[in-house]
């Protein structure tokens, strides 16, 4: 983290900081139901789930990375490797689960 | 990739995806067995007939997940830096000269309406004057 | 902040906004009046509605279409009530943009004073005293009047930059550059207020007398580099930059008088900067105005801005070349 002498001398748009954080977890929370139906659809269980969950939001990460921050994600977010690869993991965990006992019940009632 | 582009993909992703899980689901009521056939089943097929989906399905699942993976990220809103001196001179540029602290320069509170309303009437007669 | 931005409309795009506003009001009116309960189907109500009328009633009376301008003011009165402080000010604004003769603003004036006497801190109706005075030429009058609103509300950023524009009028640099640093106080990371800052302390430096005064164009340069610092390709940044850097170079061409000044500057304040540092700064300025002014056709700067920076550097080199 800066210092507060380094803050005064090159400030943060708290702003622009908000609005990534809100498009990076819009993108999360999205991404984790899908995975969810997908593992649930290629009947996955146990840590093979999780294991695909995690790989899936890597791949993801990636795409933010080339995509949205252009490679350059020092310019987008404070803590890059909090904020865009690590950022709401856990949080879309819990709808990841979700939707993967879902679609598991229902593709092989 | 053009932003255009990813509500199409996204489209196309999901169809996929609810196709791969319509014959996932076929797949496995037709593997469960019959009720008449279940003593014959059971003796022939000792795994579950859950364990194994085939190749095509399993492939059609993980390229739509894919699909909409890419059309999501690319249809998002764009990310704004956060460092004020980039974010700085993007708003001063997109904005022909502007940024948050225009109105300190504008003042509307001190506006001094009648030279203003001097200066519009001026501008309209050098245009008239230049039509003619 | 559209607000803000709509005076910087040329006259051009104030007349289209001002020609879209009869269209807008009917509009707008046809839903106010609906029979139905409105509430559950007309738009809800938003702050930037509310703006976008005080921004037409502004170009309107820019334009001259006093009429609008009335429906406009009208509706704002309906929605806030007469006695509400911003509409009071608007309201003044009309009445002084309709005023016919001076006697008219005299009586206008005088109504202010009314209200103020009953209300001291009525700021908007202060603010439109205040302009009324300057558009009157009683200029001292109006920097005696906005001391006072000062006074009572120091923070205010708006007043403080509109002193010190009264205080340049009058060729007061000291109290202008300091009225800006209250401003700079206040919003540190303020960039164009950095530069105007940087404009008046050189205007100050090279108005006086024959020989520019070496400490005050320093100070303007460091204002001038943080605004560039605060703001990627800061055009007017850039051109102040290179003004202030031409000057010093021909008014100290030999380092020896700043390093002279370098040790006798122990009490705190900041050394001259040494010829090098400026050398390099003027070339740095000089390079990133002549590559704003190349690519200037796909990005969005001020035209006049940019043809003020190509004549800038057109002159340097005709001189360079002498």
């Amino acid at each position: 983290m800066p210092t507060e002498r380094e803050l005064a001398i090159s400030p943060i748009v708290q702003e622009s900081v908000q609005h990534n954080t809100r498009v990076i977890s819009n993108i999360r929370s999205l991404t984790a139901s899908l995975f969810g139906v997908a593992s649930g659809i290629l009947g996955l269980e146990s840590y093979a789930g999780f294991a695909f969950y995690l790989l899936g939001t890597f791949f993801v990460s990636v795409l933010i990375w080339a995509f949205l921050a252009k490679g350059k994600q020092g310019e987008y977010f404070q803590g890059p490797l909090s904020e865009l690869w690590a950022g709401d993991v856990l949080g879309g965990g819990m709808s990841f689960v979700l939707t993967w006992t879902l679609f598991y019940g229902l593709v092989r009632a | 990739m053009p932003s255009y582009l990813s509500r199409p993909l996204t489209v196309l992703g999901l169809l996929f995806l609810s196709h791969a899980c319509y014959s996932a689901y076929e797949h496995s009521t037709l593997l469960t067995p019959s009720p008449q056939s279940s003593t014959i089943a059971s003796t022939s097929t000792s795994s579950p007939p859950t364990a194994s989906l085939p190749l095509d399905i399993s492939l059609e699942t993980i390229i739509s997940v894919i699909m909409i993976c890419v059309g999501l990220v690319v249809g998002a809103e764009e990310l704004k830096p956060i460092m004020w001196r980039v974010w700085a001179g993007k708003v001063e540029r997109e904005s022909g000269g502007g940024g948050p602290f225009q109105g300190l320069e504008d003042r509307l509170g001190f506006v001094d309406i009648r030279a203003k309303r001097k200066e519009f009437a001026d501008w309209v007669r050098d245009q008239d004057n230049d039509k003619k | 902040m559209s607000l803000s931005s709509s005076l910087r409309h040329s006259n051009s795009e104030a007349l289209s906004l001002s020609q879209q506003s009869t269209q807008y009001l009917q509009k707008h009116t046809s839903t106010g009046t609906s029979t139905i309960p409105i509430a559950f189907i007309s738009y809800p109500e938003s702050t930037e509605l509310w703006l976008m009328y005080e921004k037409l009633l502004l170009s309107c009376l820019r334009t001259g279409d006093d009429k609008a301008a009335h429906l406009c003011i009208e509706k704002l009165i309906d929605r806030f009530g007469a006695t509400n402080e911003r509409v009071m000010g608007l309201r003044g604004l009309y009445q002084e943009a309709v005023a016919k003769d001076d006697a008219a603003l005299g009586r206008i004036l005088h109504e202010y004073d009314e209200v103020l006497a009953e209300d001291p801190v009525n700021t908007p109706v202060a603010k439109r005293r205040i302009a009324l005075l300057q558009s009157l030429s009683r200029t001292t009058d109006a920097i005696d009047a906005l001391t006072e609103l000062l006074e009572s509300s120091p923070t205010d950023i708006e007043a403080w930059t509109e002193l010190s524009d009264l205080y340049l009028s009058q060729s007061l640099f000291p109290q202008a550059i300091f009225c800006l640093e209250e401003v700079l106080l206040v919003v540190p990371s303020a960039w164009n207020i950095h530069a105007r800052l940087g404009e008046v302390l050189y205007v100050s430096a090279t108005s006086g007398n024959e020989s520019a005064d070496g400490k005050t164009l320093a100070e303007a340069m460091r204002r001038f580099c943080r605004s560039i610092e605060l703001c990627d390709d800061y055009l007017r940044g850039y051109y102040g930059l290179k003004m202030t850097t031409d000057r010093l170079l021909s008014a100290f061409p030999d380092n020896s008088k700043a390093a002279g000044q370098i040790m006798s500057t122990d009490n705190g304040e900041l050394p001259m900067p040494s010829t090098a540092t400026v050398r390099r700064l003027n070339e740095k300025a000089t390079s990133k105005l002549a590559e704003i002014t190349r690519r200037t056709t796909d990005r969005g700067y001020n035209y006049a801005e940019v043809v003020a920076a190509k004549e800038l550097l057109d002159k340097s080199t005709q001189t360079k070349q002498r």
